[in-house]
């Protein structure tokens, strides 16, 4: 959807404007705690935004926070952590949306909860097709087998 | 401390985009459970909003954990924008957002999103009449910090209480696409 990098650098003249006293926030390509620290020592911003970076992997802000506060990284979300958050999603879009939409809504997401894991295609194929809410919690105790010993990195 | 209106957010607040058919009730709980300082909601469109459309109205569902969270608003008449401002702040948000970014063509060559940037004048009118409106503080999104930044210096109404904008700068501003002609005042 977006092409090129986002140009921050405006976000220093707006800021060096003296009439201006109100928060400004950058927003554009945040994808990695390192990143964010660099954008935040580069730019004078008040805070971050941050879009694309947190579908499927919402744990970004608080990886960005804890390099903030300490320079060292979280260590990657577990597995037993992955499958808790596709759970609450799609518990959570269950209650909002009703069974039938809520499920086809959620879909698209899991291939973000467990990316990198080799051989998941196979498991998100069922996924993607499972037509009810029990078919696709018992495909998500299989990954939670099958992967039990996989480590991320 | 950073502050919108009264709202404290922490000394660096990490914010959640608006993003149209994702930043929905179910994803907004999973990122306000891995550290999300404020979100925001969907797109709203304000013609929608004002007719009452259900695709509209159920966008406006937001839940008392999910505070702070700002609700978002497009269009490009400042008229239904002003009416669409009060129904979305009749539900509860801590702040209402105006999207002045949005490059999706079927928005910004109607004038709204991106498209209002072709219009500084207008923009500001619309963002002074959204402030007037509501008591909540108001933030912007617009695409192109250029173009605020040439709004910031010159035409910004006085009196005008909103809080915050984020030039996001991710977007071009997509404006050629729509028409030839770039307005003076553009950067
Ligand atoms: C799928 C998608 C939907 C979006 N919908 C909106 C929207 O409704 N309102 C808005 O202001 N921006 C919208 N955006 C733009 C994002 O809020 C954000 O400005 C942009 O993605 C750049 O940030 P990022 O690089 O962190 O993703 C959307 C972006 C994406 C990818
Ligand atoms: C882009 C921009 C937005 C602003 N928004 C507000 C605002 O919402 N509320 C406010 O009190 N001041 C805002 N200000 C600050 C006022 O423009 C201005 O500094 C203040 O009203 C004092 O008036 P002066 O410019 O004559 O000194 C903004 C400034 C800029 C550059």
């Amino acid at each position: 959807m977006y092409k090129g990098e986002a140009d921050w650098s405006y976000l220093n003249q707006v800021k060096a404007n003296p009439r201006l006293h109100i928060p400004v926030f950058g927003n554009g390509d945040i994808d990695s705690p390192e990143k964010a620290l660099e954008y935040r020592q580069k730019y004078d911003v008040d805070g971050m935004m941050i879009g694309r970076a947190s579908i499927g992997y919402p744990w970004i802000f608080n990886e960005i926070k804890h390099f903030f506060a300490t320079g060292e990284k979280l260590a990657p979300p577990t597995l037993e952590a992955r499958l808790a958050i596709a759970r609450k999603h799609l518990d959570f879009s269950i209650e909002w949306k009703g069974d039938k939409l809520g499920i086809l809504e959620m879909r698209r997401h899991y291939t973000n909860y467990f990316r990198g894991m080799p051989g998941f295609k196979a498991y998100r194929s069922r996924m993607v097709t499972a037509e009810s809410y029990e078919e696709v919690v018992e495909i998500l105790e299989e990954v939670r087998h099958a992967y039990a010993d996989y480590s991320f990195v | 401390m950073v502050k919108i209106g009264n709202l404290a957010l922490g000394d660096f607040p990490l914010l959640l985009a608006p993003m149209e058919d994702v930043s929905d009730p179910p994803f907004r709980a999973v990122c306000k459970q891995e550290g999300a300082d404020l979100m925001y909601t969907e797109f709203i469109s304000s013609e929608g909003l004002i007719r009452d459309a259900a695709k509209s109205v159920q966008k406006l569902d937001i839940y008392d954990y999910e505070r702070p969270i700002g609700i978002q608003i497009f269009g490009s008449e400042i008229e239904s924008m002003r009416q669409a401002a009060e129904i979305a702040e009749a539900a509860g948000p801590d702040i209402l957002d105006i999207n002045y970014g949005c490059p999706v063509h079927k928005v910004a060559c109607k004038g709204a999103g991106a498209g209002i940037l072709l219009d500084i004048d207008k923009m500001v009118s619309m963002t002074a009449e959204i402030v007037k409106q509501v008591k909540i503080p108001v933030t912007v999104k617009p695409a192109s910090a250029g173009t605020i930044t040439a709004s910031a210096s010159w035409r910004w109404p006085k009196g005008c209480r909103m809080s915050a904008y984020r030039p996001s700068a991710s977007m071009p501003a997509p404006a050629s696409r729509c028409t030839r002609e770039r307005p003076t005042g553009l950067t």
